[in-house]
């Protein structure tokens, strides 16, 4: 909803996609869908007992900013890889709202990777655009068992250009990314890491860093504080999306739809949550002091019990 | 008799306890190191909050997570969770009844060793008046109560969602059990909202008076712990039973003495052969201490397992008046 107030809909007829990125994301523009439902990978809808995740297709550099994409002339399916690594095609279609949507059952436990590609040729330039999804099935009721080979970030082979989020140690279905964390990605061509790509970090409101991957395809960013609400309307477990974007240019050259093109550039993105760190809204000091008041209290009132108890009489 | 039984008749009992307390701890608190996973339906402390030492998870913290879900998905499907996960509960509560608080509870082994420590130091326990014994007996029930009520009141939109486990916001066990595999996250109190504030701060107030009252008193938090109230609704087809004979009964007082509950029925009743009271944590120090053939004993399916013999009360006066 929020996003909607802060833009019109990015009305994006046939080829005009600019150069900013395209990107997924679950958070419902339109402020909800019927039967929706929170787990612990963020928002679903439950069909028939069902966890449906809903991804809607977005444009813009920075998550508050984006528009949601409105009017596309064509969108190829998007590729799911299912937590088992089943690779199966989804329909994006448009909402009751006009927005791009796509809906897909999640009924096993681990990462679902969404993979949506886009692409045209325009002045001798063929830019492709792809989007990926990250998201999580997890119920608490269905137990944590083989938790850790779940875990693992999944990649495609055969995608030109992809952003992986690397797992933090320890990480489990419980683990969230918080203010100050570093998190690290990967930038992979055909499942291969790839040097010396620019990477853009944007926090929600639009905080930017940028950096060049490494020899390892590596690239590191801190999550920045990014959420000040007045403390009554402070949530702490309140999601704040991000987005990574990756933008690689080769000389491959060729032919589309009968348009020929002498380069290529690839623009991929990542989108994630953050939430509040535990250190913006628990306090030791406080804690230390109550248990030690508490502490010192009963244990001098017993101390002083038994020495009135103890007193001769007369 | 029996030499099997009778080396169990003349078992060292405070020995044997001690051990398996010990074991019973390192493998609820320090168990998810080694990859052991014995669910969270467990009728014990063994704190979710431990991660990842916890060898399983106290089933207060999933009740109270599922019972905090909306009113129309916890009286539909939901239910069922519930009801699965209270028989699993069941399934693991029958075979220890209350021995669960005395042996295997990591909260119960805890106090227990603040109590050694206060033994060493040479100072004397606490022990509650009669009156005073009613009366706090009644505070667990209150809290199971509370621990029920607060999350359903949260499904039916009556309360906030911050306070969707209100016992585990309270419990000393998850401000101290954490603590013995260095994670001390839980000594905070969380200002991110007014419940969570107010329930982490008396979280930590309880935590204070944890420490002080159990170096006063045996056993101090298990008078108000919901769970042993828990247990007491179910304990009745348990497999472990205590059992008292009270023809045989000389109503000596040694099985009230050493009653770390302070339990006086223990003594005083001659008539009930289900001698078990809703404070017991079976920790059996009371058939150790017996010296009357078959007075009290412990059965496990009505099998006696151990029970009070001459023999055994004088070979384990022996060994514990050694220096």
């Amino acid at each position: 909803m929020r996003w909607l107030h802060a833009l019109a809909l990015a009305s994006l007829a046939g080829t005009a996609l600019a150069g900013e990125p395209l990107w997924l994301s679950d958070t419902p523009p339109h402020g909800g869908h019927d039967g929706g439902r929170h787990g612990h990978g963020g928002p679903v809808e439950v069909r028939r007992g069902v966890p449906y995740k809903h991804l809607w297709l977005r444009l813009g550099d920075t998550p508050r900013d984006s528009g949601a994409v409105a009017g596309v002339a064509k969108l190829s399916p998007l590729v799911l890889l299912d937590a088992a690594d089943r690779r199966s095609e989804q329909p994006v279609k448009r909402d009751g709202h006009g927005l791009y949507d796509t809906a897909f059952p999640m009924p096993a436990e681990g990462f679902y990777n969404a993979y949506l590609a886009h692409e045209w040729v325009q002045d001798g330039t063929r830019e492709v655009k792809l989007a990926k999804a990250e998201v999580l099935k997890h119920n608490c009721r269905e137990g944590h068992d083989g938790v850790e080979e779940k875990m693992p970030p999944r990649r495609r082979d055969d995608t030109p250009l992809e952003i992986l989020r690397e797992r933090r140690p320890g990480e489990n279905f419980h683990s969230l990314l918080s203010h100050g964390d570093t998190v690290t990605f990967r930038i992979l061509a055909r499942g291969a890491p790839l040097a010396g790509v620019p990477v853009s970090f944007a926090s929600f409101h639009g905080w930017t860093n940028r950096a060049l991957s490494d020899a390892e395809g590596r690239v590191r960013f801190t999550l920045v504080r990014d959420y000040y609400p007045p403390w009554h309307e402070f949530e702490k477990r309140h999601p704040q999306d991000y987005l990574v974007s990756a933008v690689h240019e080769t000389d491959e050259a060729g032919e589309v739809e009968g348009k020929p093109y002498r380069r290529t550039v690839y623009r991929a993105s990542f989108a994630g949550s953050y939430h509040p760190s535990p250190k913006d809204y628990a306090s030791h000091a406080w804690g230390l002091a109550f248990g030690l008041f508490a502490l010192s209290f009963s244990g001098g009132a017993v101390y002083l019990h038994r020495r009135r108890r103890g007193r001769d009489f007369g | 008799m029996n030499p099997l039984r009778q080396a169990a008749n003349d078992v060292n009992l405070r020995r044997l306890r001690r051990w398996v307390q010990m074991a019973f701890f390192v493998l609820l608190v320090y168990g998810g190191w080694f990859a052991v996973n014995l669910g969270d339906r467990l009728p014990t402390f063994a704190c979710g909050f431990n991660q990842p030492g916890r060898g399983g998870v106290c089933f207060l913290m999933p009740l109270q997570h599922l019972l905090a879900m909306n009113w129309k998905t916890l009286f539909g499907w939901a239910g069922l969770a519930v009801l699965s996960g209270t028989g699993v509960f069941l399934l693991w509560f029958l075979v220890l009844n209350k021995a669960w608080c005395g042996y295997a509870c990591p909260l119960g082994t805890l106090q227990d060793w603040i109590t050694a420590l206060r033994t060493r130091l040479g100072l004397r326990a606490a022990r509650y008046s009669d009156g005073q014994f009613r009366r706090l007996s009644t505070v667990k029930y209150a809290l199971l109560a509370l621990t029920l009520l607060i999350p359903l009141g949260i499904g039916g939109a009556l309360l906030p969602h911050e306070m969707g486990t209100p016992f585990c916001d309270i419990c000393p066990g998850r401000t101290l059990l954490p603590l013995f595999t260095g994670d001390a996250s839980q000594l905070a109190i969380d200002f991110s909202s007014g419940p969570a504030m107010v329930l982490t701060a008396l979280g930590m107030v309880v935590t204070g008076l944890f420490l002080a009252g159990s170096f006063v008193k045996k056993r101090f938090f298990c008078f108000f712990c919901p769970m042993s109230a828990l247990h007491y609704l179910f304990s009745r087809p348990a497999l472990l039973q205590l059992r008292k004979e009270g023809a045989k009964c000389t109503r000596c007082g040694d099985c009230h003495q050493v009653c770390d509950m302070d339990i006086r029925a223990i003594a005083d009743d001659v008539t009930s052969p289900r001698i078990l009271q809703d404070d017991c944590i079976l920790c059996l120090k009371c058939v150790a201490a017996c010296p009357e053939e078959g007075a009290l004993k412990a059965t496990f399916a009505g099998i006696p397992i151990f029970e009070s013999t001459p023999r055994g009360f004088m070979r384990r006066m022996h060994k514990e008046s050694k220096p």
